[in-house]
């Protein structure tokens, strides 16, 4: 038994030491995925964090609904730092701001707007958007919720109304005076903690989980071309057990993996300012996603003749999870089809836990569930890597 | 005929590399795959919803937000608070409201209930409630109308919820007309995501392919064919060309599966036609600089697939150039890769022929003239002084 986890022990370092030799392991398991976190978070601004926009009014009425419409409908997107409010003479001169994309939307309120909503007359407010969708909407929202009160005004009079046949004067002012009350429904809000990784963290970890592929499988690939040059045969002749040799190639794996996150986290943590979270829990996360990104490579390997084979297999299967487990567009985006797929992936619960750790309240019991289904995935993958290639070797 | 020899010897060889097929035939379209599926469905709203009334007040509301007016509301129920608020932590919906038990029993015995809305400290999560706002302000004019008829003609709160609903319909109100400046693009939510691959996989399929140019010098392949009687020149037409039908073969690929396999128009053919065999063009040569600059297959290896995706990253083949500050959009005009998408983003408009994207095709001209000649030169130095 001792003697088995010795030359396990010879075995790993072997592999460790043949890698840390090859340049290539290390440009493709540190320096590429740093580089494309650096470049993914350099470039794609936290556009999610930091909605801004400007919206354009012409206001043709100058009357006391337009200035509520203004005030505060548009007024209260202003004061929470959504959007800036301008107001312009002219319609051309509008225009032109929407149309050189200074502008999300522009409103413009007709003349004799004020007067026509007090006298039940139809009025119309106008609403052109320009190149930025969502501007545009945040726009339509405010103006069409401003269009519904003025409805819900009217609409009270009208019912009031209905009733008598005419305009009974007492019952149209219980009317008004009881738009003054509270509303039968009211909104209130709670704040819930944000549970989503900042851009910088989401690109960092993700890269990190992607790549971590590529340092897990040189476990595998040593058997390989151990088998390749004739050295498996020389070792087995020798009192080395097959499953010590695993056993070793392995934790040189799982070493690799180790070593591969915590150089990311490090560099990405000072150069993009990636805020991984509690040490000891991302230690935790990060330790069952290389554990199941070993088991996943050992028994991928499993399917491969020859060292080359096994690796050009090893990230198929790692770019395909990838793609699917959320790498490159946060899952939370994706549509709940593709979000329940994603499951299958060691991916997904990996970066679900990096997004529960944002939260500065979360604890060991939150990232639970993503760690326990990532040492399944390791081990349960793992053991049956490890049953086929001792088969593969005893034949 | 020595040219296209070779240009068949080096497809081939492509086609045996199982990996490489892979990469240019199945992962493109995996991406487009989930790009598409993920931003397919436009701009739709996730809202989040806890129905704990089951009434029908209740479930008005919920069908009031659904269709809200020119947003695609993409609604998901969840059964408990607690779930509605993790999804709303997670931001995997934008906005989470939660509908108390008896609200419906509340409102119709004249009474108030109030509505739960959980949002995440973010802004965008701020201007999304607006919309979903609008449906409540809705439901509120309609159920004060309604209670102020219950009240003060003592009739039953359906029967006036009925007259008020009626009354809604016919209320002169405010309209808002609406009418977008600049009309949103065409085609499905596939076209985009197929735009930028198309031009990110050209590219770097065309890139990974230079380890084979490397390898056929490495081997000798080059310096045999030198010595036979045929010309530096023709060895590197030879080998460009082959470059070049790779990287067109790439597009064509990726054009025709995404047009049969998710219905994505591509535009006007002779304009995509164009494009696709610029950049071709523009790729072959980016690949020859690098099979001529490479030492060995290994550094070709990491030096081909990294330049392929910085360059497709830099130049809006990975995420759009909107989102990128004003600087790194200057930098994104370098790159050949931003203006191919823009000539495929012109292309796809209609109306528009392939004069209208004459000034890009010129400038994809001009990388691919550059590219060239460097190559020419560098690749004619390693050939001449292996010989």
């Amino acid at each position: 038994m001792r003697r088995n986890l010795a030359s396990a022990l010879v075995i790993a370092r072997r592999i460790l030491r043949q890698r840390v030799r090859d340049r290539s392991a290390i440009m493709f398991a540190v320096i590429t995925p740093l580089g494309l976190a650096l470049a993914f978070s350099v470039l794609i601004p936290n556009d999610f964090q930091t909605f801004h926009t400007r919206f354009v009014i012409v206001d043709h009425d100058g009357g006391p609904m337009a200035s509520r419409l203004i005030s505060d409908g548009f007024g209260a997107l202003s004061r929470a730092g959504v959007a800036e409010v301008d107001a312009i003479a002219t319609d051309a001169q509008a225009r032109a701001e929407l149309e050189a994309g200074d502008a999300g939307a522009m409103i413009v309120v007709p003349a004799g707007f004020s007067a026509a909503i007090a006298a039940g007359q139809p009025t119309a407010i106008q609403l052109l958007g320009g190149q930025f969708p969502s501007s545009f909407e945040v726009a339509r929202a405010v103006v069409t919720r401003f269009a519904s009160e003025a409805d819900a005004a009217q609409l009270l009079i009208a019912t009031a109304t209905s009733s008598s046949g005419s305009a009974n004067p007492a019952v149209v002012q219980a009317a008004v005076a009881s738009l003054g009350q509270p509303a039968p429904i009211a909104e209130v809000e709670a704040q819930t903690p944000s549970r989503q990784a900042g851009r910088a963290t989401f690109y960092a970890a993700a890269m990190a989980i992607m790549f971590v592929f590529f340092a897990t499988q040189y476990g595998a690939l040593a058997i390989h071309s151990d088998r390749q040059t004739g050295t498996l045969t020389r070792l087995l002749a020798a009192p080395v057990s097959a499953g010590s040799m695993l056993f070793g190639a392995a934790l040189a794996s799982l070493v690799l993996g180790a070593v591969a996150m915590t150089v990311l986290i490090l560099g990405t943590t000072l150069l993009v300012h990636a805020a991984w979270g509690p040490p000891l829990l991302v230690a935790v996360l990060v330790l069952s996603g290389v554990v199941a990104a070993t088991g996943i490579s050992m028994v991928v390997a499993t399917f491969a003749r020859t060292p080359q084979q096994a690796g050009a297999l090893n990230s198929i299967v790692a770019l395909s999870l990838a793609a699917l487990g959320g790498v490159f567009l946060p899952l939370s985006q994706a549509p709940s089809s593709i979000v329940t797929l994603s499951q299958i992936t060691p991916h997904a619960w990996f970066l679900r836990g990096i997004d529960t750790l944002a939260d500065p309240s979360a604890t060991l019991a939150d990232i639970l569930p993503s760690v326990l289904v990532l040492l399944a995935m390791g081990v349960g993958l793992g053991a049956v890597g490890l049953v086929r290639a001792r088969k593969a070797m005893a034949a | 005929m020595k040219v296209l020899s070779m240009v068949r010897t080096n497809l081939v060889r492509a086609l045996r590399d199982r990996t490489a097929l892979f990469f240019s035939v199945l992962l493109p379209l995996i991406l487009i795959l989930v790009l598409g599926l993920t931003y397919g469905s436009g701009a739709s709203l996730r809202v989040g919803l806890v129905d704990a009334d089951g009434g029908p007040l209740a479930a008005d509301l919920a069908a009031a937000i659904q269709k809200s007016p020119g947003v695609a509301v993409d609604l998901r129920r969840y059964q408990t608070v607690d779930e509605l608020r993790d999804a709303s932590s997670r931001g995997i919906v934008e906005v989470a409201l939660a509908i108390p038990a008896g609200y419906t029993a509340a409102l119709e015995g004249g009474g108030s209930a109030a509505l739960t809305f959980f949002t995440p400290p973010t802004q965008l999560a701020l201007a999304a409630r607006t919309i979903v706002d609008r449906a409540v302000a809705d439901q509120t004019a309609l159920v004060r109308a309604t209670q102020f008829a219950v009240k003060t003609q003592g009739t039953g709160f359906s029967a006036a919820l009925a007259g008020a609903q009626g009354l809604q319909a016919r209320v002169p109100g405010v309209a808002v007309t609406v009418q977008p400046v600049n009309a949103a693009s065409t085609g499905n939510g596939f076209s985009a995501g197929a735009q930028s691959q198309l031009v990110l996989f050209m590219f770097l399929t065309s890139l990974t392919g230079a380890v084979e140019l490397v390898l056929t010098r490495q081997l000798g392949v080059s310096r045999r064919i030198f010595a036979s009687p045929t010309g530096a020149t023709t060895i590197i037409v030879g080998e460009s060309l082959a470059r070049i039908a790779f990287a067109l073969a790439q597009g064509a690929f990726i054009v025709g599966a995404s047009a049969v396999l998710f219905g994505v128009s591509w535009g006007d053919p002779v304009s995509l036609a164009a494009v696709v065999l610029v950049f071709s063009v523009v790729a072959g040569g980016a690949a020859m600089i690098i099979g001529a600059l490479a030492a060995n297959p290994s550094q070709a290896g990491a030096l081909g697939p990294g330049l392929g995706m910085l360059l497709g990253l830099l130049g809006g083949a990975m995420v759009p150039l909107e989102v990128f500050p004003p600087a790194m959009q200057a930098v994104a005009r370098l790159t050949p890769h931003s203006w191919a998408m823009d000539a495929l983003a012109v292309a796809s408009q209609p109306g528009n022929s392939v004069v209208d994207i004459l000034p890009q095709l010129g400038v994809l001209a001009l990388f691919a003239v550059v590219f060239f000649a460097i190559a020419t030169v560098r690749f004619r130095r390693v050939l001449v002084g292996a010989a």
